[in-house]
């Protein structure tokens, strides 16, 4: 109805540092880069946020959630770890704005990568980009079977 | 009535951000209290799923419809894994499907009817974020009016964001679409209601 209104671009960010961070810290680096980017986004009028949402991995069950529908004042994240101390995160960014090609969006990420870079806290931050997502496909059927949903033959990821 | 003891199917709609996957969860846990088995099937458009690999983190299994919005593109898919689940669980209770914000729900009709399902047999909860009515008013009009209308019940979501007239103002919408819908006005991010929860499983958790 909408899906060629609100395109969806997605990012793979890989963010390091040789030092490690509380959960708590990396919350706020990642808020911090979101701010940054949604505030980009939002100075062109004609683009309107569907749903900005990322999924920062700790390891294989922690995480934290980020979720943004209009600026930078509401981005809400919710921080599901047990672990304290950590440094790699990777992040999935699946970006719903309309009016914006993926070209944009990236730059726009790329400079919110850019200025948390340089905030001081050592960390590195690799943008990958859709072309290069590896695609993980999971439904239910043995390794060498034709999938019976999509037709395909692919791993089943569990 | 659905025939044969197949599942009762569940719908979760609503625009982008609205709650659709909170909901989903917390239906999911309420399940799982009352010893109901479900199936999760979500569509997310966008090549990677955000709201499937949190599941998974979660420890729950779920089927992914891949790469396209499943009101155009990906309806056969749905209708397949659909058909797959019925035919490779006995004992399922429910069908949890959350589709993409971006869809269209009367076009997934089509493909849960194709499965022998009933237009009555599905429920759908339409979840509205009251945040967002200047943007439903302006860009969505025709994806509310489709949704309210083919709801069963509603689900006013983020009311501890909004003031009481906001709320007000956001049931009054449904309401003027469709007279005598049922809204519940609720935080997701809170426990459900015990009210919703009877709505949504009936008796079992009455």
């Amino acid at each position: 109805m909408y899906q060629e209104e609100f395109l969806p671009v997605v990012f793979k960010v890989e963010l390091r540092s040789e030092r490690t961070f509380s959960v708590k810290k990396w919350q706020k680096i990642i808020d911090d880069i979101f701010c940054s980017y949604v505030d980009d986004i939002s100075k062109n009028e004609e683009c309107l946020i569907g749903h900005i949402k990322a999924l920062a991995e700790i390891d294989k069950e922690n995480f934290i959630k980020y979720s943004c529908i209009n600026d930078s004042n509401h981005i809400n994240s919710e921080v599901h770890c047990k672990q304290n101390n950590i440094n790699k995160i990777n992040m999935i960014i699946n970006s719903l704005v309309s009016n914006i090609s993926e070209n944009e969006s990236c730059q726009f990420l790329e400079r919110s990568c850019l200025v948390a870079e340089n905030a001081g806290d050592q960390i590195n931050i690799e943008i990958v980009k859709n072309e290069k997502i590896t695609i993980e496909k999971t439904h239910h059927h043995g390794e060498d079977e034709v999938c019976p949903i999509c037709g395909e033959h692919h791993l089943h990821k569990d | 009535m659905i025939k044969n003891n197949r599942p009762e199917v569940i719908l979760f709609t609503g625009f982008l951000g609205s709650g659709k996957t909170t909901m989903l969860l917390k239906t999911i846990e309420m399940a799982s209290v009352y010893q109901k088995k479900c199936a999760i099937i979500i569509n997310e458009i966008g090549e990677v799923g955000i709201d499937n690999r949190q599941m998974r983190m979660l420890g729950y299994d779920v089927l992914d419809l891949f790469g396209g919005c499943v009101c155009c593109t990906m309806k056969v898919t749905l209708e397949a894994t659909i058909n797959h689940l019925l035919e490779n669980n006995d004992n399922l209770d429910y069908i949890l499907f959350e589709p993409s914000g971006v869809a269209d729900p009367l076009a997934l009709y089509e493909a849960i009817t194709n499965c022998g399902y009933a237009e009555s047999d599905i429920q759908n909860i339409f979840i509205f974020d009251p945040t967002r009515i200047d943007f439903y008013q302006k860009h969505l009009k025709t994806l509310f009016w489709d949704s309210v209308n083919l709801a069963n019940y509603v689900v006013i979501n983020k009311i501890d964001e909004v003031s009481k007239e906001r709320t007000e103002e956001a049931a009054d919408m449904v309401a003027s679409i469709k007279p005598g819908i049922k809204s519940f006005k609720m935080n997701l991010n809170n426990e459900l209601t015990s009210e919703f929860s009877q709505h949504l499983m009936g008796k079992e958790v009455s």
